[in-house]
């Protein structure tokens, strides 16, 4: 139900996705049969392509034009799926959107180079736009999502971290790149400054509940929804949003200690979801979610009136409620 | 320009790229980058040998380097069970340098090196998949493989700053002294990255052996003869491209 919403959400954009899909098939095209395997293979799994969508519509308060922002639709999507394959080595992650994962299907090493060669790919694309200064945007976006990972292999298992802990890793992880869609698409398409500032801020926080939703759904989905195992973040050792509002809960505090002690039971790790589920930190984390959409939707509000603009309200709203 | 010159030259390069991959978590579990320092004096070649040298070039080198560095903390990523702290990070460790190197050239405004060295690693990676799948290549095939792993990056640097000329030393060198790490590793039974990935080369260790004496005499030869290459480089070259094999004699008794 929720990906022919989506689908819907997209309706406008229809034909341009088209293009971005058949470029995102020709640029993970490689002379290496098993990259090439491995790269369709990520490519098929699909997703939601939210980054490339935020730079289309962006890029429609500029001087739009698909032949010169695919240029960095694409790059934006094949950096987000590098990341996923090289996510998933650490991750040591047996499945993703209900497939196997490039690391189970063949090794961490061929993972490795599937992801190496998608970054580079990407960066192959981008530099078909000659701003320098979008370069100077990507290139910080790429080190500090790096930076939102090491913090989170760091922060693994340490109870003791805050709410400003995690938010400031997810804003380098997942809401810095969103952002940076946002802006790229903004500024190749030759945007006036004050429009770019506010696509950037509305791809912040929008990227920031963004990421607060997928934290819940982690929580609240089954195995079927995600694609994966439900929990599988917590049984990780990531701390979330409502991890952290319900860590101190006395039904939860106890499972979560024997969690990160190791000496839980498969039945007590269920219990721990179901214990976390029914605390008052999924409603506190949607809360939080919910003032970051409203921020986002307050960005959007001062753009100039286009059709994007209406596009980007329903996308920030969808995305914020989403049930996958 | 001395040996101590050299190698003061390389060292300062050296802690100029460690300079820019200092990240506090990653020093702790991953320690510093791999920097090789032959490749690094390789790659130098044209600053050594008294060409025209500024800070485009400078900054162009240190962006090599870490592309080299960051391919290096993933080759360093076990194909299975990469489960520990100190692996997770390998992987981060290689990304975060990768990153560096294009914020580096982003902000010199090199868009079209860039643009060529991205190439390069696309290329490189295409080429060490060639040990991980199935087909069959032929000896020299997987010898071109390796010369593009080796030095590719450092080839487009000295083709786009027209140091056409050191192309062919700096790409032998490096193929040499990589066959010569694989064959030493090999005899010592330890870890290989080529030999234990291909039956080809496993079952051909004599001819390349063979083939790292032809690459060595031939490469002596072309650097004595040179008329572009100074003494002190003529010489610096022939010290390293020599050292391996003093090195294995001397274990050999």
């Amino acid at each position: 139900m929720d990906k022919m919403k989506l689908k819907l959400l997209y309706s406008d954009l229809k034909s341009d996705l088209e293009v971005i899909e058949k470029e995102l098939a020709v640029a993970v095209n490689s002379s290496s049969h098993l990259l090439n395997e491995a790269s369709l293979h990520l490519l098929l799994a699909g997703g939601k392509r939210i980054r490339p969508v935020f730079v289309l519509l962006a890029a429609k308060f500029g001087n739009y034009s698909i032949e010169s922002i695919k240029n960095v639709a694409v790059p934006v999507e094949l950096i987000h799926m590098a990341s996923l394959v090289h996510d998933d080595v650490i991750d040591d992650a047996e499945t993703r959107r209900g497939r196997e994962t490039v690391k189970a299907q063949w090794n961490n090493r061929v993972a490795m180079y599937t992801g190496d060669f998608l970054f580079a790919k990407a960066m192959e694309y981008i530099t078909e736009v000659k701003n320098t200064y979008a370069h100077e945007v990507l290139s910080h976006t790429m080190i500090e999502l790096c930076i939102g990972e090491i913090i989170q292999v760091e922060d693994k298992r340490f109870l003791d971290q805050t709410v400003r802990d995690y938010l400031r890793r997810i804003k380098r992880k997942t809401a810095i790149l969103i952002s940076a869609s946002c802006e790229l698409g903004a500024i190749a398409s030759g945007t006036d400054a004050k429009t770019v500032r506010h696509l950037k801020l509305f791809g912040y926080y929008v990227g920031m509940s963004f990421q607060i939703i997928d934290d819940i759904l982690d929580i609240v989905s089954t195995d079927e929804q995600l694609g994966k195992p439900a929990g599988s973040d917590l049984l990780q050792g990531n701390i979330t949003l409502p991890v952290l509002y319900a860590k101190n809960e006395p039904t939860v505090a106890p499972l979560l200690h024997a969690m990160f002690s190791g000496t839980i039971s498969s039945d007590d790790q269920q219990n721990l979801l179901k214990e976390i589920r029914n605390s008052e930190g999924i409603t506190k984390a949607k809360q939080v979610s919910n003032l970051y959409l409203q921020k986002a939707l307050n960005e959007v509000k001062q753009l100039p009136a286009n059709s994007a603009k209406k596009s980007l309200q329903n996308i920030a709203l969808f995305m914020s409620k989403r049930k996958f | 320009m001395n040996e101590t010159m050299i190698t003061q030259q390389v060292n300062q390069y050296k802690s100029d790229i460690l300079m820019q991959t200092r990240q506090s978590t990653l020093l702790n579990y991953t320690g510093t980058p791999i920097i090789d320092e032959e490749r690094l004096f390789f790659t130098l070649l044209p600053l050594l040998n008294g060409e025209d040298w500024d800070e485009s070039e400078r900054i162009s080198v240190i962006a090599i380097s870490l592309i080299f560095s960051a391919l290096a903390a993933h080759d360093l990523v076990k194909e299975q069970n990469a489960t520990s702290r100190e692996q997770q990070l390998q992987v981060l460790a290689g990304d975060y340098y990768s990153g560096k190197y294009y914020q580096l050239l982003a902000k010199d405004k090199k868009i079209d090196l860039i643009r060529q060295l991205s190439e390069c690693v696309a290329s490189i990676t295409e080429h060490k998949t060639r040990f991980y799948d199935q087909q069959n290549y032929t000896f020299e095939q997987l010898m071109g493989s390796v010369q593009l792993i080796e030095s590719k990056p450092i080839e487009q640097f000295m083709e786009y700053y027209s140091f056409h000329d050191y192309v062919f030393f700096m790409k032998e060198a490096l193929l040499l002294a990589s066959l010569k790490k694989e064959i030493a590793a090999y005899e010592r039974m330890e870890a290989t990255f080529y030999i234990d990935k291909s039956s080809v080369l496993k079952s051909n260790v004599n001819l390349l052996q063979a083939e790292i004496k032809k690459i060595e005499n031939s490469l002596i030869q072309d650097v004595r003869s040179s008329e572009l290459l100074k003494e002190h480089v003529k010489h610096a070259i022939v010290e390293r491209v020599t050292k391996c094999s003093l090195e294995t004699q001397l274990r050999e008794g």
